[in-house]
């Protein structure tokens, strides 16, 4: 049923798309040779903007005007002083050369020996060419000639590298993604010297044009899953994008499931780390937010910092994180089915001790919980908006009122306050801010479960949970790979993080063209 | 789609309509019972007064007093702000509801109309049942089948049996706790400390003894004024009729034969002075002579170890002789006690309260097909049959010295 609705989706979304690819192509201006002609076309086409400069000027000693277009702040205006402006000047001037009288040599001198710059092409398109200037490039004109020359000049003001906010770790690099492209691709390429690194350069979004760069090692790979990726890609057709998000959503495998299907970090180390498994990553200009596909249940519990600390160590941290995924999900449910339906599966002490703390109390334990459950997302909520020397104030003024006001009050119970706070404290310790919302969703699910049909209710929400993940797929991968379908080979590396020397082999889940990772084991 | 959807949709949510909340009831809206008491009505008060009432109703031959013991959670906190409950104006952490009634269930949906809070048996502790209930015939079993028989309370509260009236038992005020029935019910757990206290009972276990053709014990429990003492046990006979009680020492050579000691002292004589012994295990073997169906003979063997606890007499306990000694007046110690017992439920009561009829039962199977109308029944062969007891000591340790004072001093 699922499947058919999904197939009437997609076809919906196939056929406007493949109309407006035709549109796209058919405005193609070409250059004409008169110089005044083509400026006056890019005044119009950019509507004469103020940051557009443009610089005319006769070349050497004859009388061809030339001209340098560029956008004021995107293109580099040191550079354009140095290497370009005043080599033309300079050179031609103090060559030994002269000037050859014809527009189109002229380009030619220019390009092969005068301008010293890495990045330049010729081009006739003038479309093409208000796109590399709209994206920082420079193009310089010379009169009667249908060509121009496009310098790379791309130099605009970039945020520094920092330490990544949204994943912080006590050990491991301390460098995060930036918004600039560029600087990703280059944190990558520092760390992963393959030369099979392969970075595939595309631009999604009819109007903003934003670069898009899809990453991958070209023999670990699965090239099956790297089409798809590609094909998927290719269907977008939004007229902007603003952060990886927009792709994320627009490539995953269901809409209406809570969990992601995409993994999001900005953590180079991250990043590579998935590269080497055989994982593909999506890189957006604008964002700091890299995109790796595929996702399985795994990449999102663990944290690098399982691999970079002893094995003793990333196992019980790991395990604590799968205790704290269960409490962040079931410790409310938990609580109304047992205190509602199933009171004799408390030991009796502790039963009576909650009796008595709730004696008094107005509300049903199911209400109860509801709104403190939903006053802590509140808090959570408004702790994210405020900037953040206010934000300590929501952490008091809510812990405040939850804490203590509300239970001397006698609106909950203070067993209910610290339900809250296991479960608050539980969905911090999940590493994947995405899968964390996820389990918040999935919360109220079963609290809702727990209140009909208590104990009973709770193990069918989750009997419906791991129905649905196991269904799910990222990439058409399975998400519950390697538990469903069941990899045991890869298990070493779920659970338990057995000791470095014994992670011989890549994830079988992925179907990496190498599976091997350690070959010394091999050679004797 | 609509279509598709709307029966998925209709059947969530008439199954999540349907399903109610039947069970919902919030824990403080319980009222937890963790203590029954079953006494034998003493006056003939609400008999009567239900015959004027009704007097065409049939007579019943059997009628209950029951006494409900339940928790007052705000009770418990110690010190509370007196804020939350409001109904709690004693400051005790417990209610005794007592009705009387023909049968138990009767009376526990009677309480309903005497209190606010439901009567819920998941957290039942103690039941104790009177002398007088257990004596009748068939009471004991009658008096168990409601709590046996209803799902929503556990087999695992801890019986006993009252030496007087059992309401009593759960009135006591104890200075450590602050429920009756806990109190009793931590009591039960101490048979570790002490070989005259009956290894705990449960309802469970007493389902079943009342199912088994065997003969049982069930702990005894006596009231005094802000305590009570559990010691000796109430013997039923395999018809599951009360027909006596052990002593406290007969109670201790009944559990040196069943094997069921874990820790205990042991006294006994040497040389004139007194010596304890701290038990720390004992092991219990029966060895059976089936040949001659009129008198079969079983010989009980006990090994016990355990650490010298307390010693007047003087003696050097180090050297080897002096120790064997010793193990041997200890071991006869055991024997006598276990012939005192055996005198008491082999001779006197008749009741196989050792189980050796479930040991022929265990090992010899055939043979016991054959006789197990004639054990305790019929033709009697447990009484026939010559019962032997051969006790062990082993002294693990004399404690840290070896005498407290020199004999010249004495």
């Amino acid at each position: 049923m699922m499947r058919k609705f999904f197939a009437q989706r997609r076809k919906k979304k196939t056929s406007p798309f493949s109309q407006h690819m035709q549109q796209r192509q058919t405005p193609e201006l070409t250059l004409s040779p008169n110089l005044a002609d083509n400026l006056e076309l890019f005044r119009t086409l950019l509507g004469n903007p103020h940051d557009l400069l443009i610089r005319t000027f006769l070349i050497g000693n004859t009388n061809h005007t030339c001209a340098v277009i560029a956008l004021d702040g995107l293109a580099d205006s040191d550079m354009l002083h140095n290497q370009v402006l005043g080599h033309i000047q300079l050179m031609i001037s103090t060559s030994e050369k002269s000037v050859p009288p014809e527009p189109d040599e002229i380009i030619q001198l220019l390009f092969e020996e005068v301008l010293s710059v890495v990045e330049i092409k010729k081009e006739t398109s003038l479309t093409a060419a208000l796109d590399c200037i709209l994206s920082g490039d420079t193009a310089l004109f010379v009169d009667g000639s249908s060509e121009l020359i496009l310098i790379d000049s791309k130099g605009w003001k970039t945020r520094g590298i920092e330490e990544p906010v949204s994943e912080g770790l006590v050990r491991g690099p301390r460098d995060g993604f930036t918004e600039s492209i560029r600087d990703n691709t280059v944190r990558i390429r520092r760390r992963v010297k393959d030369p099979n690194l392969r970075f595939e350069s595309s631009w999604v979004g009819t109007r903003s044009k934003t670069e898009l760069i899809i990453a991958y090692i070209d023999d670990i790979v699965d090239h099956e899953m790297l089409d798809e990726v590609r094909r998927r890609i290719a269907t977008i057709d939004i007229d902007e994008v603003e952060e990886s998000g927009f792709i994320e959503q627009w490539i995953e495998d269901d809409f209406l499931s809570p969990f992601p299907q995409a993994h999001n970090t900005e953590r180079p180390d991250k990043v590579s780390a998935s590269l080497f498994q055989g994982r593909v990553a999506i890189l957006l200009d604008g964002t700091p937010m890299v995109l790796i596909l595929p996702v399985t249940i795994g990449l999102l519990l663990h944290s690098p910092e399982d691999y970079y600390e002893r094995w003793i160590v990333g196992t019980l941290t790991r395990l604590l994180r799968y205790l704290a995924a269960f409490f962040a999900v079931f410790s409310p449910s938990l609580y109304i089915a047992l205190v509602t339906f199933h009171p004799g599966l408390i030991p009796s002490d502790l039963a009576f001790s909650i009796a008595a703390t709730r004696d008094g109390v107005p509300f049903p334990a199911f209400i109860e919980s509801l709104m403190m459950i939903t006053t802590m997302e509140l808090l959570q909520e408004a702790g994210l908006r405020l900037p953040k020397p206010i934000g300590q104030t929501v952490g008091i003024v809510g812990g405040l009122v939850i804490g203590d006001a509300a239970v001397s009050a006698g609106i909950v119970s203070p067993v209910m306050v610290i339900v809250v706070a296991l479960t608050a404290i539980s969905s911090f310790a999940i590493p994947s801010f995405q899968l964390a919302i996820a389990f918040r969703m999935i919360r109220f699910f079963a609290m809702f479960g727990a209140a009909i049909f208590g104990i009973y209710g709770v193990i069918l929400s989750l009997i419906a949970i791991m129905i649905h993940l196991s269904n799910l797929t990222s990439i058409g991968y399975p998400y519950l790979a390697p538990l469903a379908p069941q990899m045991p080979r890869d298990w070493k590396d779920l659970i338990l993080r057995a000791p470095v020397t014994f992670l011989k082999e890549r994830p079988q889940a992925l179907h990496p063209e190498d599976e091997i990772r350690m070959r010394t084991g091999d050679s004797k | 789609m609509n279509k598709r959807f709307a029966l998925p949709t209709i059947l969530v949510i008439v199954s999540a309509l349907l399903a109610g909340c039947w069970d919902q009831v919030q824990i403080e809206e319980r009222g937890f019972v963790v203590g029954i008491a079953i006494d034998a009505p003493r006056t003939k008060e609400v008999e009567k007064r239900a015959a004027k009432e009704a007097p065409r109703k049939p007579k019943v031959k059997q009628r209950f007093l029951v006494t409900h013991q339940l928790v007052i959670p705000g009770g418990l906190i110690a010190g509370s702000q007196g804020g939350g409950g409001g109904q709690n104006t004693t400051n005790e952490a417990f209610l005794n509801l007592t009705s009387e009634g023909d049968s138990l269930f009767e009376v526990s949906r009677e309480l309903a109309t005497r209190t606010s809070r439901a009567p819920f048996y998941q957290h039942l502790k103690v039941l104790v049942i009177s002398e007088e209930v257990a004596r009748t015939p068939n009471g004991f079993a009658n008096a168990m089948d409601f709590l046996l028989r209803d799902p929503d309370s556990r087999r695992s509260g801890k019986v006993f049996i009252a030496n007087g009236l059992a309401k009593s038992i759960i009135e006591v005020k104890p200075k450590t706790e602050k429920l009756p029935s806990l109190y009793i019910n931590s009591i039960g757990e101490n048979i570790e400390k002490n070989a005259r206290m009956l290894p705990e009972v449960r309802i469970g276990d007493i389902h079943e003894e009342l199912l088994n053709p065997f003969s049982f014990v069930i702990p005894r429990v006596r009231a005094e004024k802000n305590e009570i003492k559990m010691a000796g046990s109430a013997v039923f006979s395999l018809y599951n009729q009360m027909v006596g009680f052990l002593g406290e020492e007969e109670t201790e050579g009944l559990n040196f034969l069943t094997g069921s000691i874990d820790g205990g002292l042991l006294k006994a004589k040497v040389k004139g002075d007194l010596v304890v012994l701290n038990i720390q295990g004992t092991k219990h073997e029966i060895v059976q002579d089936l040949r001659d169906k009129q008198n079969f003979k079983f010989t009980i063997k006990i090994e016990c170890e355990g650490i010298l606890a307390e010693a007047y007499a003087l003696m050097d306990f180090l050297s080897k002789e002096e120790t064997k000694k010793l193990e041997r007046a200890f071991a006869k110690e055991i024997e006598r006690m276990c012939l005192d017992t055996l005198q008491k439920v082999h001779k006197e009561m008749k009741v196989d309260v050792i189980k050796l009829g479930s040991n022929i039962r265990q090992k010899e199977y055939s043979l016991w097909k054959q006789i197990q109308k004639d054990w305790e029944s019929g033709q009697r062969l447990y009484e026939k049959s010559t019962i032997k007891v051969e006790a062990k000591v082993y002294l693990r340790n004399v404690g840290s010295i070896n005498r407290s004072e020199l004999e010249e001093g004495r």
